[in-house]
């Protein structure tokens, strides 16, 4: 079962991008609360059609939100104040456990999380997951990565990166 | 609560102040709060995207310093054109995550104490600051089995010519990364993705491999590079035809290319002598650290 922690960014670019009915591989995206609030209930305020995705994705169970216990909060506010994370990237690291994996879509988080022992990938990275598990072809792994890339605006060596790890799949 | 601030400003200021008061039918005051508020807004927006660029915080982070949502940030660095810069090491990382995750859908080990049947790769070990750092190109699949680096038939031989040349002493057959480490000696590869052949690997994670060194070196200042194969020094410095022993610098280090396993005894025996100067030349070590690097 693959579950995926995820930070709001990650939500929003996989709603742009059309996603979330592409990445039948992943099992589960769990959302904390401050993830949600900014992914979700934010983008509705701006009228933001991917808010609605995601919103659709959480009622196909997809998308699941996770509420933190007081002593997480807590945990939560210490790391925003040394790693220079938002909030729902603060609270994905307080209630992730060592085994699991975050999506992260920023250097800063990847060193939290790296600094914290816990792993990590970007939303560009899942397409390449789904190639290499098998559960994706090359052509549309391709055609995801370059949704998403259309939505998340990485750098050009970063894009150039995934595509040949996608293109030189055997 | 308010609190009152005396500003002395230049006349051609304050006729542009009286100018925008008039223009906009508002009193003089009102103009400069306005702009002053204008102006904090902007020096938020314009710091935080410039953490954000560097690395310091995260785009989320940035919007909410700058009192703006996540979409209207994304937005924003849209438009200025900001994008991250690339870090080699980072991303190796995540593909390293996916090589994981693509084997096995059985639950992750803790990254600290990876158990044999999860074990992905070798841990890099960081040699103390002026040691030797011995670079080879990927862990063989044999030696991520056994959790220890250079293991097979070539690798066995490797250490014997390391050990006569004093860069580890009296190791126990299986485990002489360890004795090596003891001596204050630190291993990594150029890739960290363990394929039976190097020819495995694709141009991409080679070239990410070269700067993720350079960072490791700079990092960890060795004494000397240690290169076994020639292939190593090959993808290092592309273009350049090195023989074996001192090479050019890298990253600030000395490079030592060791002979290939098949050269003219007589040759290898010279250049593991040149290796023994090298290595005697290095500073004496007071302590080692290491660093899962994986």
């Amino acid at each position: 079962m693959l579950e995926l922690f995820v930070d709001a960014s990650s939500l929003i670019y996989l709603g742009k991008a059309g996603a979330f009915e592409r990445i039948g591989f992943v099992d589960r995206l769990i959302a904390t609360e401050a993830v949600w609030q900014e992914a979700v209930v934010a983008g509705m305020q701006f009228g933001a059609p991917d808010a609605s995705e995601i919103s659709s994705a959480a009622r196909r169970g997809l998308v699941e939100r996770r509420s933190l216990s007081r002593k997480e909060l807590e945990r939560a506010k210490q790391m925003r104040g040394e790693f220079g994370l938002d909030r729902g990237e603060s609270e994905v690291l307080a209630v992730i456990d060592q085994g699991d994996i975050a999506v992260f879509d920023d250097r800063a988080a990847w060193r939290a999380a790296a600094a914290k022992g816990v792993r990590f990938i970007s939303t560009l990275h899942l397409p390449v997951l789904g190639a290499r598990m098998g559960e994706m072809g090359k052509a549309d792994a391709l055609t995801l990565l370059h949704d998403l890339a259309l939505a998340a605006n990485p750098s050009v060596r970063l894009l150039l990166r995934l595509r040949t790890e996608i293109e030189e799949l055997r | 609560m308010t609190e009152q601030l005396n500003l002395r400003l230049e006349d051609e200021l304050l006729t542009e102040l009286a100018n925008i008061a008039k223009a906009e039918a508002l009193d003089r005051a009102v103009v400069v709060r306005r702009i002053l508020q204008q102006g904090v807004a902007r020096w938020k927006t314009d710091n935080a995207l410039s953490e954000y660029q560097a690395g310091a915080i995260t785009l989320g982070r940035a919007a909410e310093d700058a009192g703006m949502r996540l979409r209207e940030m994304m937005d924003l660095a849209r438009d200025r054109g900001i994008s991250q810069p690339y870090e080699a090491g980072l991303v190796q990382q995540q593909l390293g995550t996916i090589d994981i995750l693509a084997r096995s859908s059985r639950p992750l080990m803790a990254v600290s104490e990876p158990r044999a049947e999860y074990r992905t790769s070798l841990p890099d070990i960081a040699p103390r600051p002026g040691g030797a750092l011995l670079v080879g190109i990927n862990p063989a699949p044999a030696s991520v089995a056994a959790g220890h680096y250079y293991q097979g038939k070539l690798g066995r031989r490797l250490w014997k010519r390391l050990a006569a040349a004093g860069l580890l002493e009296a190791p126990v057959p299986g485990r002489e990364d360890e004795a090596f480490r003891e001596a204050g000696h630190g291993l990594t590869d150029l890739v960290k993705r363990p394929t039976r052949a190097a020819g495995e690997l694709n141009r991409a994670e080679l070239e990410d491999g070269v700067e993720s060194l350079a960072g490791k070196v700079r990092q960890w200042r060795p004494g000397l590079i240690v290169l076994p194969f020639k292939q190593v020094a090959k993808i290092i410095f592309p273009g350049v035809e090195l023989r074996p022993g001192l090479g050019p610098e890298f990253a600030g280090a000395p490079m030592f290319l060791l002979s290939g396993p098949y050269a003219p005894k007589a040759d290898a025996e010279a250049v593991d002598r040149a290796l023994a100067q090298a290595v005697a030349r290095l500073p004496a070590s007071d302590g080692v650290e290491e660093t899962d690097a994986d």
